[in-house]
């Protein structure tokens, strides 16, 4: 009778500890009851009996400290999680340009380094604000995490094309979608930006960040939750489970955020000497061919032999009106690539990706089109069969045209599935626009300006010594890539 | 006389606060002590009791520890100092409240 009884009491308090003192504590009193029923001259048993009736119901003190000694949010647990969230933070800033957000330059986007200090500076508002309201028991300092959570949703700031537009950042959420998508080495690749985020996955991206932001908007309200049940100190069980459970799912999410984090960049960098390897081997091969290749003027006869055409001005489409707001301009198309002039010089060349989704990739020139005018320019793009790899264009380049020496060349290179185009615009410069094959196919274009060094006093293609300048970053890769 | 329940509720934690004054005692020993002094007029239940010795606790009025005699191990409640200050606090309350209900219910009984 007397274990039924503690059993009933215990029962209620989930806090193991808090239990088994409870437990220690209420076996003692009822000894003493006990012990003093029989000193009267009552016989154990019926001592016993007496001394558990007088305690009442079980729930009379069940309840009550059930409410007291709530299992309580373990802080090593919360710590590891502020402390793993703050680490991928500081992870993702100060290793920034080697991570994911360097894909977006593909797509337009920068992101910037200012953006990541504030995301983190609002993290730890939040977290500070969080454990003050654990202490305080205070409910307006609640309401104020619920806020700032809104105010923050967006807390990864990217620049998009001059306008800022906002995205919760979360790496876990990334890297189980790279990870369903491409298996774990697709997601080391990434995490190191050798493939850029396709569109598709950007968008899942922004539903993830909508359900984490949902979760943490949940999260703030049960905290909500929580003061006041504390404040009133009333127990509801189911309600209380569910809490406990849902603080314990976000903390593994954040915990998943540094666990996933760390692994793929683990073996990205395991891999980056190979890689590193690898992307100087392609960049020697294009150096090797670029240097060999023979100015057009030198052997014109080959270029005919081998089957490249002259194309450019040839196939100006003269009889379609593009509807471009300066009408003698024309349109030459080589694979995807655009370019846009008139009689005497190209303005502009572009990229046309017509898969998945159409969108048109400045690569030279500053030409100002309306969206109009580059739907004009994609759908173009999209009504030649892209059967060719090599062209030849005379007059590529504004600057070979005013220099009065343009040699451009547009060639296969010798792993053709690689390279787009190649062209030489001057005796000392290269220009080389080539794809990335990943397990995907061919998907990233780049654009690498080639220089001679010291080309000026000595130009030619013997000087090995080259400056790579990548187009989009502006960053000098003369040390490697 | 039996007092009713709503008249002890709001002072029970400051009896607990004021047998603990100078004295450190187990549950079953407060009861007792409490049913003592106030000649069996407050008979504590263990329902009532523990919940408010752990709520003090909680709140850092009360520390405990444990010790063991006859063979039994008991959880002693010590009053701490802030335990001290708010029976004191509750103290002079008590007071003001008892001698102003008492003023009140004496010039109304002799009108």
């Amino acid at each position: 009778m007397t274990e039924d009884y503690i059993k009933a009491v215990v029962g209620r308090i989930a806090d193991k500890a808090a239990a088994a003192s409870l437990k220690s504590e209420l076996e003692s009193h009822l000894a003493d009851k006990t012990e003093y029923y029989i000193e009267l001259g009552y016989d154990r048993e019926t001592a016993e009996r007496r001394a558990v009736e007088e305690m009442g119901e079980p729930d009379d003190a069940g309840m009550p400290l059930g409410a007291l000694h709530r299992r309580r949010e373990k802080p090593l647990f919360l710590g590891l999680s502020i402390a793993a969230e703050l680490a991928v933070f500081l992870f993702y800033i100060f290793l920034n340009r080697r991570f994911s957000y360097a894909g977006y330059y593909y797509l337009g986007v920068c992101h910037t380094l200012a953006f990541d200090l504030i995301s983190m500076g609002a993290i730890i508002l939040i977290l500070t604000i969080l454990f003050l309201a654990r202490r305080k028991k205070s409910v307006g300092v609640t309401l104020s995490v619920v806020l700032l959570l809104i105010l923050i949703s967006g807390f990864e700031v990217v620049r998009f094309k001059g306008s800022l537009s906002y995205s919760l950042f979360q790496p876990a959420i990334y890297g189980a979608i790279t990870l369903f998508r491409e298996g774990f080495g697709g997601l080391c690749d990434s995490v190191f930006a050798y493939m850029y985020i396709p569109q598709s996955t950007k968008d899942v991206l922004e539903i993830g960040s909508m359900i984490i932001h949902a979760v943490l908007l949940a999260l703030s309200v049960s905290q909500f939750f929580i003061l006041r049940r504390k404040e009133k100190m009333r127990p509801t069980k189911i309600g209380g489970k569910i809490v406990d459970v849902f603080c314990r799912c976000c903390s593994v999410i954040l915990a998943a955020n540094l666990a996933l984090t760390a692994a793929a960049s683990a073996i990205a960098a395991v891999n980056l000497p190979q890689k590193r390897a690898e992307t100087e081997r392609e960049k020697h091969e294009l150096i090797s061919f670029v240097l060999n290749t023979p100015p057009i003027e030198a052997d014109e006869d080959y270029m005919l032999e081998n089957g490249f055409h002259s194309y450019g001005f040839e196939n100006i489409i003269h009889a379609e009106p593009t509807g471009l707001s300066v009408p003698q301009y024309y349109l030459s198309r080589s694979n995807n690539l655009i370019t846009l002039g008139n009689s005497i010089e190209n303005d502009a060349l572009f990229y046309a990706q017509t898969t998945p989704i159409g969108r048109l990739q400045l690569l030279s020139g500053s030409p100002v089109l309306t969206g109009e005018e580059e739907q004009l320019l994609l759908d173009f793009a999209g009504k030649t069969t892209p059967d060719r790899l090599g062209s030849y264009e005379p007059e590529f380049s504004r600057s070979s045209v005013e220099n009065g020496k343009s040699v451009t060349e547009l060639m296969e290179l010798p792993f053709a599935d690689k390279l787009i185009f190649c062209t030489r615009e001057t005796y000392m410069s290269y220009t080389i626009g080539y794809s990335v094959e990943t397990e995907r196919g061919i998907e990233q274009l780049q654009l690498v300006f080639l220089t001679t060094a010291g080309a000026n006093d000595n130009p030619g293609p013997d000087k090995t010594e080259l400056t790579f300048i990548d187009r989009f970053s502006n960053t000098d890769y003369s040390g490697g890539f | 006389m039996k007092i009713s329940k709503e008249l002890i509720k709001g002072s029970t934690s400051t009896l607990v606060l004021s047998v603990l004054n100078g004295e450190d005692l187990y549950g079953y020993r407060i009861i007792k002590k409490i049913q003592l002094l106030s000649d069996n007029v407050f008979e504590l239940k263990e329902g009532t009791l523990y919940p408010i010795l752990h709520a003090l606790e909680e709140e850092g009025m009360l520390e405990s520890y444990w010790e063991e005699a006859d063979n039994r191990k008991r959880k002693y409640y010590h009053l701490t100092r802030k335990g001290k200050k708010r029976l004191n606090e509750k103290t002079e309350e008590w007071n003001v409240y008892s001698r102003s209900v008492g003023k009140v219910l004496s010039a109304c009984t002799n009108a």
